[in-house]
């Protein structure tokens, strides 16, 4: 839909050269990575690759040594999660950060929270249309939740995950990063994940996505990167590459 | 299986009825236990509830009230200030001294202000180096009480101005201005609470800091906020009692913050932050307030009245702790449900499950 909106030279998301070392370590070493508006990417690798490090690098949370972060034709020297989150890049964590207590509605609004009236400091929420906003954020990753009203610790974990994904969605408007979201999930659930994370890039974000599971990987992929002791060692569509090609550039048993 | 889920969803609706009346139940106890008692000293003596008794006790109310809201918020917020009762004393001190020479509407603002700087003080130590405001606020509470009996000479002061009187004794349509403050703070916080996004996210930040912030919400200002909103309430209650007596005692407010933390706790603010309403706090200050007085009322010894205080905590403690064990408990039968509703005991027990039986194999054949 939306992505026909977007000039197809400009990506969504670029990285280049970035490196990042752990004491001696190299965990990163000149990473460059572009991710296009509606198209979803798979970021694979074996344990100790380097995905986590490049993700926490991508959303801002850890600072590269080195390297070129750039945002449509904006290159950031000073990048962090607060200017990632400017940028319109969310992320889904692994283990969700939802407050429990809060309801669905409240954990997809928070931070961006409709107002209604504003008196000096004190902001009083439009409580209707943040119940809207989040039934609209569900139905966008084909999602329900039975009463958005409860607290989510009172739901499931498909229930919670939807509900997580939902939040970054209405609060992104570029990219979202989700950081193995079928982990801990069963096939029904991953299913349903894995529908809702090809819903998102529909919407004309992109989505940049970890995985362990290459079946996964497989089904849900428009382009694979793949990583290995902190290079990259396959960036192709997925119709190029095989599964057990992938397998052998991921071990290294060329 | 869409049976199962009907089922699951009927039970999500039961959930919320009850989690409601958690609530609820919690302050319509409050609520019996505050008549009942109230009757009970009225037949032992029958001045208790003369308005001129009510209004001696609502004066009490209202500085401990004032306080218990500053200080729930704070809690709800995930923190905790155990400096209030030296905050209480300080602001009053500062008020009482300030009056003798300045005009008495300097005295009280500064008197309120030194409160809400001592707050912002802990708030800050509590943010810069990261340790558990337990530590800071214990802390902090010995050192500003040794500072007010520094600025005192451990004496009491008079001599104030007469019209700084004028705001612990004033009464407004019959009912004394301390009252109504606390009635006004306790209103518009009930509001900020629940329908503001300063309430929100002081919401939010109490139940899961982490997240919070990871949805942008900022935790230092968050954090100062807290305490600086908490010191600022006690030591607006430290400058009415002074006002009210006309003058300040060093030895103001010892074990305050006890007594306050006790009726927050007991009105269902949870310890761990993230939950709690006004409207039980409210209640539970005004029932520990005649609890105190009824005592005194019924010519038993004043002192047992800490041990129903002392008393209260411990209970109050132990009953949210025992609502949180059966919150665990509900959850592990939800799982179990949701486990049977998606199949998974039919599963176990050899019987066919039709849905999603083509993928499931699917799947199995691609690994």
């Amino acid at each position: 839909m939306s992505i026909a909106l977007q000039p197809a030279t400009e990506p969504a998301f670029c990285c280049s050269g970035v490196t990042r070392f752990f004491g001696a370590v190299r965990a990163l070493h000149d990473v460059s990575l572009s991710i296009n508006r509606g198209e979803v990417v798979c970021l694979v690798g074996d344990n100790g690759a380097g995905k986590s490090t490049l993700v926490k690098v991508i959303s801002g949370t850890l600072a590269p040594d080195d390297g070129e972060i750039v945002i449509g034709d904006r290159s950031y020297a000073r990048y962090d999660m607060r200017e990632a989150q400017r940028q319109g890049i969310q992320t889904v964590h692994q283990h969700l950060a939802l407050c429990d207590k809060l309801s669905a509605a409240e954990n997809i609004v928070l931070g961006r929270e409709p107002a209604q009236l504003k008196i000096g400091p004190v902001t009083f929420v439009d409580r209707a249309r943040a119940r809207n906003i989040a039934t609209e954020s569900l139905a966008a990753v084909s999602a329900t939740i039975p009463d958005i009203d409860v607290p989510v610790e009172k739901l499931s974990g498909g229930q919670r995950q939807a509900i997580a994904i939902a939040r970054a969605v209405n609060a992104a408007d570029r990219m979202v990063i989700f950081d193995e979201p079928t982990a801990a999930l069963g096939i029904k659930q991953t299913q349903a994940t894995l529908e809702a994370i090809r819903k998102v890039a529909d919407t004309g974000l992109a989505a940049l996505v970890i995985m362990h599971n290459l079946e996964d990987v497989f089904e849900i992929a428009d382009r694979i990167v793949a990583l290995r002791l902190g290079f990259v060692v396959a960036d192709v569509p997925r119709s190029q590459i095989s599964r057990a090609e992938l397998a052998a550039r991921m071990s290294g048993h060329e | 299986m869409s049976e199962a889920k009907t089922q699951v969803h009927a039970l999500h609706g039961q959930k919320r009825r009850r989690a409601l009346s958690e609530a609820a139940i919690r302050n319509i106890t409050l609520l019996a236990l505050i008549i009942g008692f109230s009757v009970m000293v009225q037949t032992v003596n029958d001045n208790f509830l003369s308005v001129a008794n009510l209004r001696v006790i609502g004066l009490n109310i209202s500085f401990v009230g004032i306080a218990a809201v500053g200080a729930a918020m704070v809690m709800i917020g995930g923190q905790i200030d155990l400096s209030i009762g030296s905050i209480f004393a300080l602001s009053a001190v500062i008020s009482a001294l300030l009056a003798v020479s300045l005009p008495p509407l300097l005295a009280i603002l500064l008197g309120v202000s030194a409160g809400g700087l001592v707050g912002l003080l802990n708030g800050l130590i509590v943010w810069r180096i990261n340790i558990s405001p337990i530590i800071v606020t214990l802390g902090s509470l010995t050192f500003f009480r040794g500072m007010v009996l520094i600025l005192t000479g451990d004496s009491s002061v008079t001599g104030v101005d007469p019209n700084f009187t004028g705001l612990g004794r004033a009464v407004v349509f019959g009912i004394p201005l301390p009252v109504l403050l606390f009635v006004i703070i306790a209103a518009a916080a009930t509001l900020l609470l629940a329908k503001t996004q300063i309430g929100l996210h002081i919401r939010a930040f109490g139940d899961d800091r982490h997240a919070a912030e990871l949805a942008g919400l900022n935790g230092r200002r968050i954090t100062l906020g807290l305490f600086a909103l908490g010191g600022l309430m006690a030591g607006l209650a430290g400058v009415l009692a002074a006002s009210r007596l006309g003058g300040a005692s060093p030895n103001f407010a010892i074990g305050f913050e006890l007594e306050v933390i006790t009726a927050v706790v007991l009105g269902g603010v949870a310890i761990t932050g993230g939950e709690g309403r006004m409207t039980g706090v409210v209640l539970s200050v005004i029932l520990l307030g005649l609890v105190t007085s009824g005592i005194t009322a019924m010519g038993l010894d004043p002192n047992i009245g800490r041990l129903v205080v002392g008393g209260a905590l411990v209970a109050a403690v132990a009953i949210n702790q025992i609502g949180q064990e059966r919150h665990a408990r509900r959850q592990r039968r939800q799982a179990m449900e949701e486990f049977a509703a998606e199949g998974g005991a039919a599963e176990r027990l050899g019987l066919a499950v039709k849905a999603r039986q083509d993928d499931a194999e699917g799947t199995r054949d691609g690994s």
